[in-house]
């Protein structure tokens, strides 16, 4: 019989934002494989086509690193880290745009067969994804902070700098058009 | 009534599935890696590091003798120092009155922290001297 092990305390994500920043490689790996995949599960709830999700979820990591002395504990690193990925989902966006030479309505994109969708299981859930995409972004980040991420609206509200009576407002907003648009 | 619970519960539930596939495909570890790599890769100077105290300090020196040499600079009264004389004067038609008035213009501008008089020191001087200042000061 081995004798049990002593369990290691998890450190917090503070712990390990300072420890990168003396140097420390593997606490940034760390960090990467805790929020890696909400950050996936956002990206996609946000309409980032499959196809780009891994890009995305790296670039939206190196972006953080790069400014992490910005971050001052206003919020969750996670909501922090989210909002983040949604900047870089918009510029990636912004590129694929220009690609294309013709910038296309964005109704029409969503109507038109997102790549995301084809991954997508069910119907419902296919029909969320266009709603979602026809919100406005502040409402499309606030719902899938607080729905899908479970976060407080203090913290969204300090991710999204606005207040949390506003962040609650621009969530019921999203709920009400998003159940006009499911039903 | 009551359907309305269950459709926010329904919203809800849905909205936790979505992406829900792909985190799941998702190579964590060579994410992980990925990223560590790139950041290794990129110039030391890119990385974040606390900013030491000291170069705080020494910054907001910096901010605030620059700020009270440029209000001293911009304050009403202080006339610009390349004001010298005229364009095109010739000094040489200036009366001696005359090369002492505009003396004194150019001088009280400069000599703000000049601990003597300009006044006194240009009533001393012949045309001569006066013309010959004058244009070392035109440059």
């Amino acid at each position: 019989m081995t004798p049990a092990e002593p369990v290691a305390a998890v450190p917090t994500d503070a712990a390990l934002i300072a420890a990168w920043q003396g140097g420390d490689e593997q606490a940034a790996a760390e960090l990467v494989r805790r929020h890696a995949r909400p950050l996936t599960r956002f990206l996609a709830g946000a309409g980032a086509p499959d196809a780009e999700l891994d890009d995305l979820v790296q670039e939206t990591f190196i972006r953080a690193f790069r400014r992490v002395n910005n971050f001052r504990g206003q919020c969750q690193f996670r909501t922090w880290l989210l909002t983040i990925g949604s900047n870089a989902l918009k510029d990636a966006g912004r590129r694929a745009n220009r690609a294309r030479i013709v910038p296309l309505d964005p109704g029409l994109r969503a109507a038109g067969g997102d790549p995301y969708e084809v991954a997508v299981a069910g119907e419902t859930e296919r029909r969320l994804v266009d709603g979602l995409a026809r919100l406005p972004r502040m409402q499309r980040e606030v719902f899938l902070l607080r729905a899908q991420q479970g976060m407080k609206y203090d913290d969204i509200a300090a991710a999204l700098r606005t207040s949390p009576g506003a962040a609650r407002v621009h969530y019921h907003h999203a709920v009400k058009r998003l159940k006009e648009f499911l039903t | 009534m009551n359907d309305q619970p269950l459709q926010d519960a329904k919203l809800r539930a849905l909205a936790q599935q979505l992406g829900a596939e792909a985190a799941e495909r998702l190579d964590v570890e060579s994410i992980a890696q990925a990223v560590v790599r790139r950041l290794r890769d990129e110039p030391r100077a890119l990385r974040p590091r606390p900013l030491p105290a000291w170069l705080s300090l020494a910054a907001a020196v910096v901010l605030l003798l620059g700020g009270g040499l440029l209000w001293r600079g911009v304050r009403p009264g202080a006339a610009p120092a390349t004001a010298l004389a005229p364009a095109g004067l010739d000094l040489n038609t200036l009366s001696v009155d005359q090369l002492r008035d505009l003396l004194s213009t150019v001088d009280e501008p400069l000599d703000v922290e000049a601990t003597g008089s300009a006044e006194t020191g240009l009533d001393d001087l012949t045309p001569r001297e006066l013309r010959s200042l004058l244009r070392a000061l035109e440059g």
